[in-house]
């Protein structure tokens, strides 16, 4: 059922929205909305909207995602990151290129966890990062991820 | 809420820092009479008697009082700072107060501490008159009255400051949390460097229950007793959320992200203190988002105040 924007800010603003709920509630005509509030000036607001977006049935809903990643707010990408992990495999690569070497490990950390079928070139990265990574958790999760992924 | 133990001291008792700046000072029967020279400050004390201990139970410190009057609007109280022994515990400034008649005068002291070692009331005054008549402030008593408030102990880690202080959530949880009795302790603070933790992995953030990255971090509880609530301010939470208070058994507490409103960490310790969401935006537990507060500072209904109450996190006092 289409939600008018208002009503979804509303939605998105509660301290802990309970994205599942309302993705159930959204269709395809949601999209332009949640996309809207992805760019919106406050912060929280737009990475709520960038996870919400991972969820929406509306398969286009995913480019919010892949182009939350190339946000120059931190708190968007780490957004992006967090949502990957609801993507389908080619998208979760196509944000995991735009994030991995990113120079955090909160944002590597996610990104690596979210990944299913990592591509090629992403797992070259994942053997950089298993032994390069300042973190301990990201090598270990590199290792793993590497161990169990096809 | 009834006032436990209330002390007054009469006007005669005040003490001058500078009287020099002074053209006279008056102890009548009635109060004391000052009259500043032109376009001078100062700052008079009363130091008020103090029963710290009554019945078994320390005071908490809920308010000064003052009551005086001014010879016109050219003599004014601007600055108002309350101290227990060396400690200052509260500070109002910017005032510009001058009651053409006596009035009572009440002042706030947030974070209402325990009183230890007696209370001093500092008053910052001004003197821009050119008369004598203008530049006069009579002073007929100064008080201060205490309290016992049911506690809440809360300790602070942080992985990442907020956007907004942390002394400002504080302060405006207090605003929520006093009214309805309940006293906000910040009983330590400690900078933890967690950076894998610093996004924080919630889950969907659900009452009782908890993922391995909250139990890691709940984990840190340094300086904390069973029944205190630890707050951890972390960059961001994963799914993005304004705090989550989901806490692993025996560990209260929850998480404030960095991007938080001033209310998130009152709205966040009340869940911990077991309160749902309410679908009003007057209210602290609105579910449509502190930052959709409307009227604040928001309030918490008979029904919330009793939940808190009945929480073993509330500490009696």
């Amino acid at each position: 059922m289409a939600m008018t924007l208002e009503q979804l800010r509303i939605l998105l603003s509660n301290e802990e929205p309970d994205y599942i709920k309302i993705a159930a509630s959204l269709d395809a005509s949601d999209t332009a909305h949640i996309k809207q509030l992805a760019a919106d000036q406050d912060e929280m607001l737009a990475s709520k909207a960038v996870y919400l977006a991972s969820l929406a049935v509306d398969p286009t809903a995913s480019d919010i995602v892949i182009d939350a990643a190339d946000s120059d707010r931190k708190r968007i990408k780490i957004s992006a990151a967090s949502a990957n992990a609801n993507l389908s495999d080619s998208k979760k690569n196509r944000v995991a290129e735009k994030l991995i070497d990113c120079d955090d490990v909160s944002i590597q950390k996610l990104v690596v966890r979210s990944l299913s079928k990592p591509s090629a070139a992403i797992k070259t990265k994942l053997r950089k990062l298993s032994t390069d990574s300042s973190s301990q958790v990201v090598r270990n999760l590199c290792t793993d991820k590497l161990k169990t992924t096809p | 809420m009834a006032i436990t133990e209330a002390m007054w001291v009469h006007g005669h008792a005040m003490r001058v820092e500078y009287p020099d700046r002074l053209s006279s000072t008056w102890r009548a029967g009635f109060y004391v009479r000052t009259v500043g020279k032109p376009n001078s400050t100062n700052w008079f004390h009363f130091a008020v008697p103090t029963t710290v201990i009554v019945k078994n139970k320390r005071q908490m410190v809920d308010s000064v009082m003052l009551r005086f009057r001014a010879g016109s609007n050219h003599a004014s109280v601007t600055n108002v700072h309350v101290y227990d022994g060396p400690t200052r515990i509260a500070t109002h400034d910017g005032l510009d107060i001058s009651p053409s008649g006596f009035e009572f005068h009440r002042f706030n002291v947030a974070g209402k501490p325990d009183v230890l070692w007696g209370i001093g009331i500092s008053i910052g005054v001004k003197f821009s008159g050119t008369t004598d008549a203008q530049n006069t402030l009579e002073f007929s008593s100064a008080g201060c009255d205490f309290n016992l408030f049911e506690t809440v102990r809360l300790h602070f880690k942080v992985l990442t400051a907020p956007d907004i202080a942390i002394d400002t959530m504080l302060d405006s949880m207090r605003q929520v949390y006093e009214p309805a009795g309940f006293r906000v302790v910040r009983a330590s603070d400690e900078n933890l460097n967690l950076p894998d933790l610093n996004v924080v992995d919630v889950g969907q953030c659900r009452r009782g229950q908890t993922t391995d990255e909250q139990d890691t971090l709940f984990a840190n509880r340094n300086n904390a007793g069973a029944n205190d609530v630890v707050v951890y301010f972390v960059d961001a939470t994963s799914p993005p959320y304004n705090g989550c208070a989901a806490h692993p058994t025996g560990q209260p507490g929850a998480v404030v992200a960095s991007g938080a409103t001033r209310w998130t960490l009152g709205h966040e310790v009340g869940h911990v203190l077991g309160l749902s969401h309410v679908n009003n935006n007057d209210q602290l537990m609105t579910g449509n988002g502190t930052s959709s507060i409307t009227n604040p500072p928001p309030d918490l209904a008979t029904s919330e105040i009793t939940t808190m109450r009945n929480s073993n996190l509330t500490i009696n006092p």
